[in-house]
């Protein structure tokens, strides 16, 4: 039995809303994904998508009623993983874990080309970096970006144009060198 | 393949490693617990952000925290008086200013509700845990720094700081952020630096750069040379003191590896130790003689020049007879025994 099974709610759930048991086990390993591309630490990440669906957890009552309960969580993830002092703080404590908890396992490694280019994203502004993570990562288009992050989907597709832009840059710059 | 192909298939890659990643348990961190651990330290720092904008790094001074019942809690420290930012920026600049090569640290605390003990040996670029903590940059005294910046130029709740008056690192931080706290405090603090040597091929005896960093820190040797005087590494020839506490004050030890001339810093079973005990502290061990001289023309044929060199002494070793060693000083010599393995482990 997953521990998370400790974590539904606390009350009487509704047949027709999920149990937040379900939405945990099914957002989990996506919301590592999107938090790696975000922070770029394999540790880090899976503690990030817990520190997400804790929040969530301790507003489900609320969250689990929205039309898309995995934009808010995603915001949340967003939001800690852009936050570089919670990061750092999370970091920290995912490190002192790891030593301590053979079961919090870190994320596979990725290749050196994955690396290198996902640290070319983290280096790009902040709204610009959250478009692409949404965008590749996740999958999400244009009006799933703009619901996630709370923007215009214009304002979305600007971001990504432009993260794009810098992104050929610098890889030009990179195979010129 | 064009940037949005490159993305696409880099993007598929990650989904794939965090889709092996199991799912954790999480019943660890109960909200309840972390509700109450978030209340640690929590200052209200809101009018040090409406006052001075970064001012949120100050000294500590005594006083009892508002928020906790003194009689239930240990005392806390709550800045009284706000100094301004440059607390950081002075003591980042005494610890620049240091440009300490090394050091070791020991922190405990907590971290997001985690206790936290670290011991840590940092060694240039070389960051090494001594107690299976993490060995993480982060935990250094530059990461800690460039976690303060952080702090300075964010919205956290609150953050109380202090440094070192002279070296400048932090001796105590708590930060508190509406999802995560860190309470840390360093409590062993020592400088490092790794002794000068001469120039050397990598890996050789006298490459110093190859000693085990946490040997030098916890052990006081007396350090060999080679022929031409350059300093050998004390993981291929260490000699040292007894203990005191053990009441071996006087005795020598001199552990070599084997061959002589290799590193035994991975394998002590590939060394051997030999003792000199001219006071005859290890009696209660036992009766062997670890204090006898020879004359030089009485030492065995097959005993030969290892061209190690102690102030003029020699060091010999006889292929033949690995049971002794020879420290060749003129005429005279004194005879080494061999000592069975961890025999005369001193705890």
């Amino acid at each position: 039995m997953s521990s998370l099974d400790g974590l539904d709610s606390p009350t009487d759930v509704d047949a027709s809303v999920e149990s937040f048991e379900r939405f945990a086990q099914r957002e989990f390993r996506p919301l590592i994904g999107l938090a790696y591309a975000l922070c770029g630490d394999r540790s880090v990440a899976p503690e990030l998508a817990q520190e997400a669906l804790l929040a969530t957890f301790t507003k489900w009552e609320t969250v689990r009623h929205l039309d898309k309960p995995e934009a808010w969580v995603r915001r949340v993830l967003i939001n800690r993983a852009t936050s570089t002092v919670r990061r750092r703080i999370v970091e920290a404590g995912a490190l002192v874990r790891l030593s301590s908890r053979p079961d919090v396992v870190p994320m596979s490694e990725p290749s050196a080309e994955t690396e290198w280019l996902w640290s070319a994203v983290r280096s790009l502004p902040r709204r610009q970096r959250q478009v692409v993570a949404l965008h590749y990562v996740e999958r999400l288009t244009l009006d799933e970006i703009a619901a996630t992050l709370e923007i215009s989907k214009a304002s979305a597709n600007t971001h990504l144009r432009r993260a794009r832009a810098t992104l050929s840059r610098r890889i030009n710059k990179e195979d010129q060198q | 393949m064009n940037l949005d192909e490159r993305l696409r298939d880099t993007a598929e890659e990650i989904r794939a490693a965090a889709g092996n990643t199991p799912v954790p348990s999480l019943d660890h961190r109960a909200p309840a617990h972390r509700h109450h651990a978030r209340r640690v330290g929590v200052i209200a720092a809101a009018g040090v952000l409406a006052v001075g904008g970064l001012a949120m790094l100050f000294n500590e001074r005594s006083s009892s925290s508002p928020d906790r019942p003194a009689a239930t809690q240990p005392a806390e420290t709550v800045t009284t008086s706000i100094q301004p930012v440059d607390d950081l920026a002075d003591a980042q600049a005494r610890w620049d200013q240091a440009a300490v090569p090394g050091y070791y640290l020991r922190m405990d605390g907590e971290i997001d509700s985690i206790g936290a003990d670290v011991e840590l040996l940092v060694d240039g670029d070389s960051v090494k845990s001594l107690n299976g903590s993490p060995d993480h940059e982060a935990l250094t005294v530059n990461g800690l720094f460039d976690l303060l910046e952080e702090v300075a130029d964010s919205d956290v709740d609150s953050a109380v700081v202090s440094f070192d008056e002279s070296l400048g690192y932090p001796t105590r931080i708590r930060v508190a952020t509406d999802s995560a706290d860190l309470d840390l405090t360093l409590r062993d603090f020592e400088r490092f630096e790794r002794p000068q040597g001469c120039r050397s091929e990598r890996g050789s005896p006298t490459d110093l750069d190859a000693e085990p960093a946490e040997w030098l820190l916890y052990g006081q040797y007396t350090r060999w040379s080679d022929t031409a005087g350059c300093p050998v590494r004390v993981d291929v020839i260490s000699q040292y003191d007894g203990p005191e506490h053990c009441g071996w004050q006087g005795v020598d030890f001199l552990t070599v590896g084997r061959p002589i001339g290799t590193s035994f810093k991975d394998d002590e079973n590939t060394a051997d130790t030999y003792v000199w005990d001219p006071d005859d502290r290890l009696a209660d061990v036992d009766d062997i003689d670890r204090g006898r001289h020879i004359d030089i023309t009485e030492l065995p044929p097959t005993a030969t020049d290892t061209g190690y060199r102690l102030d003029g002494v020699e060091l010999w070793l006889d292929n033949d007879n690995r049971d002794v060693a020879y420290q060749v000083d003129g005429s005279d010599v004194k005879v080494l025994v061999r000592d069975a393995p961890r025999r005369l482990l001193c705890e």
